[in-house]
């Protein structure tokens, strides 16, 4: 074949060829064939790909945001992967457009800008400095690359130069400053009275007919939700358990008493004297009396087996081997060490490796295990294999006659199982093992629900087994009138009791304009009243609801007072008069106020600003998902 | 292709073509690794310019956190000189000089943060997210020195401006500090309708309950 080529190539047009595959390879190296296309992508961003595995790694960040942010009782709806991993590919898209505008104006950062962030990062210091291996293992907890991990941060750090660079530049001119101040430090001086919804609400008033008719009116309020009565087969191994002889227990401990026992282990050191091919019988021996002399001698024994031992692997070690159990070595060597105590030298002993002199460096006493030490571990081992043997022969058995039988009755005797039955059991919001995803699909499936065949037999952990069978089927209905009777009473007292709150708030309003005064009307009515002077947008002890509708009365005119009535999204109304409106001025405000002012202005500009270039990038890019 | 009969024969013919052709061959071997190492050499240089470059805007927005609380801008403002000296014409050269205006605008200087805005202006062409940004800023800028007329005709924007938002706000503050409160109105309006809702502005909503206060309810006239 190789001469059909060489002749083959002998034309221009092939030699031509043979010189583009030459300079594509000079310039672009095997990866541009090996690795390119056959991406994985999840989306891609003017042609770069967005991986799953970016899209897994922020998923979970989000998560674990999330949880911290919310703590354990956060709604589930909120963690759902589906929405999160949603978030999740904007997110990445968003953080993909922005390292390629920073790319393309130039930006970059240094390997040491890199290093030194790294170094920083306290969740990779021992004791103050960076650990090299804490490094590595706290990534690869995280499921990152050194690699990885620093591409991340330098995309962060790009990104970031380019938020300081466009937003964080921006600034509060005197003016704009002097306009906030103006809005921000204005006084406003003002009365309320109070009257609370509670003092109308009286639930036991509502007369019969008002209940019916409103719960005729609302014809769609107060449906059951749909659930499903079931009959259930539950299998744990637990159900399976049964006592173990003590004639089983006995015969299994002396089966496997070997895997209990400590074995005596010694640690053993030696020097290997090798017979070399040219080396005479004589001169061997003279070399191992050698040995055997200094081994015995004064000098160290480590020194010796550095010095003399042939064993290249141990000989820089002292000659030392590590422990053996009496399994290790070649039985005369075996046979020797277990004859020496510890710190004695043994004189020459023969192998086929060659001619050892050993030192026995320390040695631990094995001990044997007593039936009644081991009896519960092997109690429960044994019990654990035989049920689940028997469980497994009975799930296989329940498969095949669930399967073939119209419920759970005839299976359930054959077996000698037990059937169990659970009542009003919902579409969502079920407890306990029917909350289980797979309880649910299985039970609300077409041929469990609507055709009343048994479910397929459900792992619902390793040794935990469960099949159903859907007895009766609730839809949604609706609440007999007596059930709701007492939820639409108070209903509609509470619709009636915020009617009557505002009323009272109108009489009083109309009692101000005719004269009278506000205290006078509150200590009439027994109602609280307050006064606030200088409250500000930001600072007032107001409700809420009406400190909002303070800041967008108009101010005063003359001496008469601004009234308005101002209800609570719970129903409290407020009488309000405001008396007077005193503008801000920048002079007036302390210094920390005015740089909070001067940081969010500069701010709020900045996030227009930061937030356009993200719209105008993401309008011009193309973006794919899959 | 010729054939050779013998090695003499080929190596005869090597030598006659090495005569005519030696020198040439040369002459482009050689001139081909000078370009090519120029240009290594010169991507080299340009990649280390960028690196020492971002380094230093590194150590400059790292200075602007720390005399965030002491005050002293003196340090940052060395910096972001520095950079938008010796590093002129690269991105972070325009990002200094808008720290710069802004550093200056916080020292009172407005006519240095003039300048610096400026410089960015004259650098960069008008369709560039830069120039854009940098004219929002000189707009704000001669609104507080007091030129309206000037200021407002910066703040013109065309359908295809992204910061159009960002310029309706501005509008609206020049307009509101001349007291012109209707125009000023309309103004933040537009800002508010161009806004993203995801990045809340409570001091544009602040401002526009300034200027739109809502009469109390009929009942409630005294």
């Amino acid at each position: 074949m190789l001469q059909n080529i060489r002749s083959n190539i002998q034309g221009t047009l092939a030699k031509v060829i043979i010189g583009l595959i030459v300079v594509s390879f000079a310039l672009f190296g095997i990866e541009s064939i090996l690795l390119g296309g056959g991406q994985s992508g999840v989306a891609e961003v003017n042609g770069e790909a967005i991986t799953a595995f970016e899209v897994q790694q922020t998923v979970n960040l989000q998560r674990r945001q999330l949880l911290s942010m919310l703590g354990d009782d956060a709604d589930p709806s909120l963690l759902d992967d589906d929405r999160l991993t949603g978030q999740a590919i904007e997110t990445l898209i968003q953080r993909e457009l922005l390292v390629q505008a920073a790319g393309d104006l130039g930006l970059m950062t240094a390997e040491q800008t890199i290093g030194a962030v790294v170094g920083d990062m306290e969740q990779f210091q021992v004791a103050g400095s960076f650990d090299q291996d804490l490094f590595r293992s706290v990534l690869a907890t995280a499921g990152f690359t050194p690699a990885l991990f620093k591409e991340s941060l330098r995309e962060d750090l790009v990104t970031n130069q380019l938020r300081a660079g466009l937003a964080a530049s921006d600034f509060a001119t005197p003016a704009e400053l002097a306009l906030q101040a103006r809005i921000a430090g204005e006084q406003r001086d003002l009365r309320y009275l109070a009257i609370p919804v509670d003092r109308f609400d009286k639930t036991d008033t509502v007369e019969a007919e008002a209940v019916a008719a409103w719960y005729d009116d609302h014809p769609e309020r107060f449906m059951t939700p749909e659930s499903v009565d079931v009959s259930y087969i539950e299998l744990t191994l637990e159900d399976f358990e049964e006592p173990v002889s003590e004639e089983t227990l006995r015969e299994e401990f002396d089966l496997t008493r070997d895997s209990f026992d400590v074995p005596t282990e010694a640690r053993v050191a030696h020097i290997l004297l090798i017979q070399s091919d040219d080396e005479s019988d004589a001169a061997y021996a003279a070399r191992i009396a050698e040995a055997q002399a200094a081994a015995t001698g004064d000098e160290d024994f480590a020194a010796v087996a550095g010095r003399l031992s042939d064993d290249i692997g141990s000989a820089s070690v002292g000659g030392d081997l590590g422990y053996t159990a009496g399994d290790t070595f070649p039985a005369a060597m075996e046979q020797a060490i277990s004859a020496l105590a510890v710190n004695a030298v043994s004189a020459p002993v023969e192998t086929d490796a060659g001619t050892h002199i050993i030192k026995i460096l320390d040695r631990r006493e094995g001990k044997a295990v007593s039936f009644e030490e081991v009896r519960g571990q092997l109690a429960q081992r044994l019990r654990e294999s035989a049920a689940r043997d028997e469980l497994l022969r009975i799930v296989e058995d329940l498969r095949d006659r669930a399967f073939n039988a119209e419920d759970l009755s005839a299976p359930a005797e054959a077996l000698g199982l037990t059937v169990e039955r659970a009542e009003g059991i919902p579409r969502e919001g079920a407890e306990g093992r029917f909350a289980d995803p797979r309880v649910q699909s299985a039970l609300f499936s077409e041929e469990v629900l609507v055709e009343r065949h048994n479910s397929p037999v459900l792992e619902l952990a390793p040794q935990r087994y469960l099949v159903l069978h859907a007895d009766a089927h609730h839809l949604p209905e609706r609440q007999p009138l007596d059930a709701v009777r007492d939820e639409i009473a108070t209903r509609i007292a509470a619709e009636r009791a915020r009617a009557a709150a505002l009323e009272e708030g109108e009489r009083l309003l109309a009692a101000l304009a005719g004269g009278e005064r506000l205290d006078a009307l509150a200590s009439a009515g027994e109602y609280e009243w307050q006064v606030e002077l200088g409250a500000t947008r930001s600072a007032n002890a107001l409700p809420t609801a009406l400190g909002r509708r303070v800041f967008t009365l108009p101010p005063p005119e003359g001496e008469a007072p601004v009234r308005e009535l101002v209800s609570s999204p719970a129903g409290d109304i407020f009488l309000v008069e405001l008396t007077r409106v005193t503008p801000g001025s920048l002079e007036n405000l302390p210094a920390q106020r005015e740089n909070q002012l001067r940081r969010s202005i500069a701010g709020e500009y900045g996030s227009i600003i930061i937030g356009a270039y993200e719209g105008a990038l993401r309008a011009s890019a193309e973006v794919e998902v899959y | 292709m010729e054939s050779y009969r013998t090695e003499e024969e080929q190596v005869e013919a090597l030598k006659r073509w090495w005569k005519e052709n030696g020198t040439s061959t040369l002459v482009a071997v050689l001139l081909a690794v000078a370009v090519g190492s120029g240009w290594q050499g010169w991507q080299a240089r340009q990649q280390a310019q960028a690196e020492a470059a971002s380094m230093l805007f590194q150590q400059f927005l790292d200075t602007l956190g720390a005399s965030e609380q002491s005050g002293d801008a003196a340090a940052g403002e060395a910096l972001a000189t520095r950079l938008a000296t010796e590093y002129d014409g690269t991105a972070y050269a325009r990002f200094a000089e808008l720290h710069l205006a802004r550093l200056h605008v916080a020292d009172g200087d407005l006519g240095a943060a003039e300048a610096a805005l400026r410089t960015v202006l004259a650098e960069t062409s008008p369709k560039e997210d830069l120039h854009r940004v940098a004219k929002l800023r000189l707009g704000r800028l001669l609104a507080a020195r007091g030129d309206t007329e000037d200021a407002l005709a910066l703040l013109v924007t065309d359908g295809a401006n992204p910061y159009a938002g960002a310029y309706a706000m501005a509008r609206g503050d020049v307009l509101l500090a001349a007291g012109r409160d209707d125009e000023a109105s309309a103004a933040y309006r537009e800002a508010q309708s161009l806004a993203d809702p995801a990045r809340p502005l409570p001091g544009l909503a602040e401002k526009l309950d300034y200027l739109n206060p809502q009469p109390p309810t009929a009942g409630a006239q005294g």
